[in-house]
């Protein structure tokens, strides 16, 4: 195959090409409830072939790999319409690697659909059986492994295979119209293994949901928020993550302006990190999809801006070091920039310290959803407590967080030392690529003055 | 190929469904004011379903070599699949539904491009500092469906899309517009699609101050998505049967206001998501939801609808609605304005789905909305959370719309809820 897609690629006339080509299979299993919803299994094939003509791109996709030729030619013609100006792209030393696969003690592409089966089963069956007033579940399991290819113009070439695996377990409880969730997931590259033994997070889900039940609304208003890691995790993801990613200020002279390096974005105590090479994470690969190797890459130390995620063209276009964070979610789209494993670094002092002290607030957990806008951002904590007199209070629901990335980082008074990962099997969706296995980390944050959606 | 895997699934199973999907498309981008990509698409998906002792199964693979493999994963998955209440249907009485524009294919990548480069010129004609982005795209699509009970349906299916947008950065304000319409037929009208994005700039010029409370709210056609997205779940019939939608053994009652009616219909003379036949051999059909504010009925495939005792809808597989329109009514949004003394129009939000969705709870940040004071627009609203009960403001709609418009499959007018609680900050 590598013969064919070097033959591919030459003389195609552009300024920079490259082939990556993907083979996966996918089995998919969800209870709704008691009853096995959908059960299905998908193999795939397909390629995508991208150019660079004169600055302008061109971009083929394919399920056909018997004539890349005229796959990379077609992309090439494509290049040239767009093309205009001059080809910029980091230089970048060609690396040719056959990345191992990851380790899986059972790889569970050789697990019986009977036992996948009866393994989700059993959390399912936990869930609905742990109150009477479970009402529904929601099941998932996935698992996808997915052998990829790469080559591009200048010699770069490599192999990797990407096993991915999830299990979602969502508990829904019901009393006359109320209706609460609990949820807890995970994510990994790793074998079946990973999903045996998980009762205690069945447990938590359907706990969860039952006791959401019995807790009033968090009425609507202004307070000091204390998020959990996990939300932290979402919180510099969202917020603050995908306004470093490059392609969004390359070529916007004002997002330039806003988000120059060197500008105080935050308290000295505040520092945000990205690092696609970070042993064990949910994002890391040796090589990003534009074959450049990954790194750790500071977005903020100290409080101030000192980095952002850089494809190689927007790292020739800005001036800046590559960063290895371009990234496609599969054979059916181009790279583009992309966080991989996003983290706030640890500060000092416990939970404990950062709710002494708080008058009237809240202690926000796990996230539900979040989305952002640019500068605005709304995420959803799954659960939270109020704090009231320094001390955590009563379990509250509906928490939904509001406000403008910078006020709310500048807004970040104390981080505790207690840096943990979010386990979650979500992903992160960005120019319609979802999910994109992604690793997201804080200890716990305080913020004061957060918008809490809800009725007031 | 595909006749053979027909037979070769019908050998070993009762009954077999074989899907082919062939789809071209081709896209010109434009993101910071610039031309950057150019995407051509060559795609093909076969997917097998097949009911083995009564239970179904469903393989799906982009690899025609590995068909015969696809069939036996099918037949595998099978033993652990729902319960087969149906058969794959016969070959029907199809409805007559234009889906395909020749014109769409005949289309040039340079006149894409053009397209583009045109709603650009006219945005940044309007003010130079917008961050322009702009999209315009189409897509042919042969889809073929084979069963065991000797249908054989075929259908060619086209899509022209065009779309334009922006973004304006002053300080650490970034104001977000996008505006675009898709049809089956080609259709080019670059300077329409500008001006709406224009227009949508224009009010946002000022921002206005907003206090916490509840407010008369006017969803615009573009805004009413936070209120269809949670009543198209609750019409699911599979949500339905699951006991999970609210909406479950209340056909015949009240669930809004009279002056609400809403049909699903996939039947629409180009309309995005028409065709004549659903994606199980089922025609495409026109059902009455809710007519004067009554819930008339839920929609069903094949598998969902045999299980609650009713025909499939046309609507399979998933029980996905195809277009839904809004009977428009008769106050013009310019008169809904003029008669509202404070209030919030409401065109785009941030965070829909993150509530209880399929309950009708959404707590959302209005991403692009407008005050409104003494029966105009004053301003755009900032950092304002809305937070309600879909079924609750259902009940509260005072009124409907008269001018309806096309958002990707659903066609709705504005709306306007007596009131909804807004919590701001500033």
């Amino acid at each position: 195959m590598r013969e064919r897609m070097e033959a591919a690629l030459r003389d195609t006339g552009a300024d920079y090409a490259e082939l990556r080509l993907e083979r996966a299979e996918r089995t998919r299993l969800n209870f709704r409830g008691p009853d096995l919803d959908d059960i299905a299994y998908t193999s795939s094939l397909g390629g995508v072939a991208r150019a660079l003509v004169r600055g302008g791109w061109g971009v083929v996709t394919f399920n056909d790999l018997d004539d890349l030729r005229s796959r990379v030619l077609e992309a090439v013609a494509c290049a040239r319409l767009v093309g205009s100006d001059k080809s910029q792209l980091a230089p970048v030393e060609p690396v040719e690697i056959v990345v191992p696969a990851p380790a899986m003690e059972r790889d569970f592409r050789g697990v019986s659909l009977t036992e996948k089966k009866r393994t989700v089963q059993a959390y399912n069956d936990l869930m609905l059986g742990l109150h009477r007033t479970i009402h529904t579940t929601h099941t998932a399991y996935a698992d996808s492994y997915r052998e990829v290819r790469f080559l591009n113009s200048e010699g770069a070439y490599f192999e990797e295979a990407r096993p991915d695996l999830t299990l979602s377990l969502s508990a829904v409880a019901r009393e006359g119209n109320l209706v609460q969730r609990g949820h807890e997931g995970l994510g990994r590259a790793a074998g079946f293994e990973t999903v045996v033994g998980q009762e205690a997070k069945a447990e938590a889900a359907a706990h969860r949901a039952a006791q959401l039940l019995q807790a009033p609304p968090v009425r609507g208003g202004t307070y000091t928020v204390v998020l959990n890691q996990k939300l932290g995790g979402v919180f510099a993801h969202e917020a603050f993550g995908h306004l470093s990613e490059a392609d969004h200020v390359y070529e916007n002279e004002k997002l330039r302006d806003l988000m120059v390096l060197g500008k105080t974005f935050g308290p000295s105590h505040l520092s945000i990190v990205d690092d696609g090479s970070l042993p064990g994470g949910r994002g890391t690969h040796p090589l990003d999809d534009e074959g450049v190797p990954t790194r750790k890459t500071y977005l903020i130390k100290e409080g101030v801006l000192v980095g952002r995620l850089h494809s190689r063209e927007t790292a020739a276009k800005m001036g800046e070091a590559v960063t290895g964070n371009a990234r496609a979610v599969g054979w059916s789209f181009p790279p583009i920039v992309r966080m991989t494993n996003t983290y706030i670094e640890p500060g000092q002092g416990s939970l404990e310290d950062l709710i002494r002290g708080v008058d009237l607030g809240l202690y926000a957990c796990d996230m539900l959803g979040g989305q952002t806008m640019m500068e605005m951002f709304t995420f959803s904590a799954a659960y939270g407590y109020m704090i009231r007199g320094g001390q955590l209070g009563e379990l509250v629901r509906d928490i939904v967080l509001t406000g403008n990335v910078f006020e709310t980082l500048r807004s970040i008074d104390l981080i505790a030392d207690d840096l943990a990962w979010a386990d979650g099997g979500g992903g992160c969706g960005k120019g319609g690529q979802q999910p994109l296995p992604v690793g997201l980390g804080s200890p716990h944050l305080r913020i004061q003055e957060v918008v809490v959606g809800g009725q007031s | 190929m595909i006749e053979q895997a027909l037979e070769l699934a019908a050998k070993k199973a009762q009954g077999a469904e074989i899907t082919l999907v062939r789809r071209r498309s081709t896209s010109a981008d434009y993101e910071d004011d610039r031309l950057k990509r150019v995407d051509v698409a060559h795609t093909s998906r076969l997917r097998a379903r097949v009911i083995v002792e009564g239970r179904v199964g469903t393989a799906e693979t982009t690899d025609p070599r590995q068909c015969e493999d696809m069939i036996s994963r099918a037949i595998a998955v099978a033993q652990f699949g729902s319960d087969a209440h149906f058969e794959f249907p016969c070959p029907a009485v199809f409805p007559e539904v234009r889906t395909y524009d020749p014109e769409v294919e005949r289309t040039p990548n340079e006149e894409l491009v053009a397209a583009g480069a045109e709603m650009l010129d006219l945005v940044k004609a309007y003010n130079p500092e917008i961050k322009v982005f702009a999209t315009a795209a189409w897509s042919l699509e042969d889809r073929r469906i084979l069963n065991s009970a000797g249908l054989d349906y075929s259908e060619r299916a086209s899509a022209f899309w065009l779309g334009v947008g922006g973004v304006l950065v002053r300080d650490t304000d970034m104001l977000f517009v996008y505006y675009n319409r898709d049809w089956r037929q080609k259709d080019l009208p670059t300077r329409l699609l500008a001006e709406r994005a224009i227009e949508r700039f224009r009010l946002a010029e000022r921002t206005a101050p907003l206090a916490s409370r509840p407010l008369p709210t006017i969803f615009t056609s573009r805004g009413s998505y936070v209120l269809l997205v949670s009543l198209l779940m609750g019409v699911n019939g599979k949500n339905v049967l699951k006991g999970d939608s609210p909406l479950a053994g209340r056909l015949g009652e009240a669930i809004a206001s009279p002056c609400l009616s809403l049909v699903d219909d996939g039947t629409i003379d180009y309309a995005p998501s028409s065709s004549a036949c659903d994606g199980e051999g089922v025609p495409r059909r026109r059902t009455e939801l809710v007519t004067d504010g009554v819930l008339r009925s839920f929609i069903y495939d094949l598998e969902t609808g045999a299980k609650a005792g009713a025909a499939s809808t046309g609507n399979g597989p998933g029980c996905d609605a195809s277009n839904t329109v809004i009977s428009p009514g008769d106050l013009s949004l310019e008169d809904m304005i003029a008669g509202t003394d404070e209030g919030l129009l409401v065109e785009h939000v941030m965070g829909l789905g993150q509530s209880n969705i399929i309950n009708g709870d959404f707590s959302v940040n209005v991403s692009l909305g407008y005050k409104i004071e003494n029966g105009e627009i004053v301003g755009r609203v900032k950092n304002a959370m809305l937070a309600g009960n879909v079924y609750d403001a259902l009940h509260r709609i005072e009124a409907v719309g008269s001018e309806p418009e096309w958002a990707h499959s659903t066609c709705t007018p504005p709306i306007k809820i007596a009131q909804l609680s807004v919590v701001a900050k500033g």
